[in-house]
């Protein structure tokens, strides 16, 4: 069901599109037809130069990813834990989140260079709040029920935490791990484009500049199928890694 | 279909919601009175967070101290960035003035057309079935992508830049307005067909009041994504904002007027922040009532 409705939403797109372009409502320099965009795609899709740079952008942020997410998480229950360091964080993270990434990325190459390092610390930096702050409001939002029953079962503070508090919190990590793998995606292509010599952020201006416009649309388009699969990952992520909660909510509704 | 789960409203912590005892900038806030009603005197009391001020004192003069250390311009500390700061007031003031004009422009038409527009998908089910599946893929493609794309229609001047900011609010707006009409209560819509309301009637009088929760929040969420994008894309589109001002300000290696723009940038969308929040628990003092009753 969920297919045929984006397979209509796609051809409604595909037609209305082609039908701006037979109007030449825009010059067709400016807005190619889906069909030399697919052409085009084909091309992107076979070029090794295209490949290595959309290798380049993913892996750089699944690097970002995995090292946001756990350092997110630990920062998190850390706040969570010690109010007094949550307290301390509390003026960074108000004045930190809200800067653009890019506006960071010249300053910090000053400070540690270009490369990969500029990457994680780019991703690092723009992901980690989402999963901090998540992180912080899921652990002490953990029932009273829970924890009591864990003590009365003879549990320490540590292993109160890590076999109650934290899977308890998992659900609504996951919500933080969600916007942080997007955020990895843009980071890295944002560092392309100020702070790369390659990758997709770099290619697509290059192309734009060369006035390669289905180029340009169809690295767009592959921007967005990498957002997919970012999010796909994380679903499956989730299902390993919490499936046990969904179920059980599952069997409490059937219930 | 309920919500496909790339569908629910992205943002920061959206998450932490209900009523909130305490306000204020890191370092000051302001508790609320324990009993959780608003009283008009003496309701909030302030009170100073020290470890907040430890870390800043601890970072500060660590950074210093670093700076101190290496003593390069290229790596400012913070006694210089105050410097730069004073010295390049009137100019950051100008571009932040200039920034804060571009988002907001862009804020007010991207409510203006996503708010109608999403309701109506929210009610409009052909409509929803159809924009659903289009918006999971948009939201997928990062704002700064979609400006070579943007530049080819609208070139670089202000066009350019609200269409990439309007398209960046998407996911905040439009998707938190669709869900929330969606998942207003049936009853309501009942009684108003019952009342013989017409469809635009519906829209206006239930669905938009009925939205306002998932509206606002979505407001507070684009406002902080409407500066940032219109940041990013003054990077790469601009002669003027303070986003222009940073990129050319590093790239003449005017490393601590670059860093004063960025904490101009900071210290703008930290108030920008703070403001809303005060105003969202104005217009939603009936949404929180009402919740904080049902806890």
């Amino acid at each position: 069901m969920i297919w045929l409705r984006r397979a209509l939403a796609l051809a409604i797109v595909v037609l209305l599109w082609q039908a701006v372009v037979w109007l030449h409502v825009v010059p067709e320099r400016y807005l190619p037809s889906p069909a030399d965009v697919a052409v085009a795609a084909v091309a992107m899709f076979a070029s090794a130069e295209d490949m290595r740079a959309e290798m380049l952008t993913v892996g750089r942020a699944l690097a970002g990813f995995a090292l946001t997410v756990p350092l997110g998480i630990a920062l998190g229950a850390l706040g969570a834990l010690v109010p007094a360091f949550q307290k301390a964080l509390r003026p960074w993270t108000e004045l930190l989140r809200p800067l653009p990434p890019a506006a960071v990325i010249p300053i910090s190459v000053f400070a540690i260079g270009f490369g990969i390092k500029l990457y994680l610390f780019i991703i690092a930096f723009a992901g980690v709040w989402a999963v901090y702050f998540n992180t912080v409001a899921a652990f002490s939002g953990t029932s009273d029920v829970l924890t009591r029953t864990g003590r009365a079962f003879g549990c320490d503070r540590l292993a109160l935490t890590f076999g109650v508090v934290l899977p308890s919190a998992m659900p609504q990590i996951f919500v933080g791990i969600r916007i942080a793998a997007t955020v990895a995606l843009i980071g890295s292509v944002v560092t392309d484009i100020f702070g790369g010599e390659d990758g997709l952020g770099y290619l697509l201006f290059e192309r734009a500049f060369a006035l390669r416009i289905p180029d340009v649309f169809a690295l767009t388009l592959l921007c967005g199928v990498n957002g997919m699969l970012f999010n796909q990952m994380v679903l499956v992520l989730r299902r390993l890694v919490i499936g046990w909660h969904d179920r059980m909510n599952a069997e409490a509704l059937a219930a | 279909m309920t919500s496909s789960p790339s569908l629910r409203g992205a943002g920061g912590d959206e998450a932490i919601q209900g009523r909130r005892r305490a306000w204020g900038p890191g370092l000051l806030r302001f508790a609320r009175n324990d009993d959780g009603t608003r009283r008009r005197q003496g309701a909030w009391r302030p009170a100073i967070n020290w470890w907040g001020v430890l870390s800043v004192v601890v970072v500060l003069a660590a950074w210093q101290g670093i700076a101190r250390h290496f003593n390069t311009v290229l790596f400012p500390g913070p006694y210089e960035t105050a410097i730069a700061m004073w010295d390049n007031a009137g100019a950051i003031f100008g571009e932040i003035g200039n920034t804060l004009r571009r988002a907001f422009t862009a804020f007010g038409l991207s409510l203006a057309i996503m708010v109608p527009f999403g309701i109506a998908c929210g009610r409009i089910r052909p409509l929803g079935l159809i924009v659903d599946p289009i918006l999971e893929f948009l939201v997928t493609i990062p704002p700064p992508a979609v400006i070579p794309i943007v530049m080819l229609f609208a070139g670089v001047g202000d066009v350019a830049k609200i269409a990439v900011i309007t398209y960046g609010l998407v996911p905040n707006l439009l998707i938190n307005t669709i869900e929330t009409v969606r998942r207003a209560p049936p009853m309501m819509e009942r009684v108003g067909r019952s009342l013989r309301f017409s469809r635009i009637e519906v829209m206006t009088l239930i669905d938009l009041p009925a939205a306002m929760p998932g509206i606002v929040t979505g407001m507070r969420l684009s406002v902080t994504t409407s500066l940032l994008v219109t940041i990013t894309s003054e990077m790469l589109l601009s002669t003027n904002g303070i986003g222009a001002y940073v990129q050319r300000a590093q790239q003449s290696f005017q490393v601590s007027a670059g860093l004063a723009g960025i904490v101009a940038i900071a210290i703008t969308g930290m108030l920008v922040n703070l403001g809303l929040r005060q105003i969202e628990e104005r217009l939603l003092f009936w949404h929180y009532r009402t919740s904080a009753a049902e806890e």
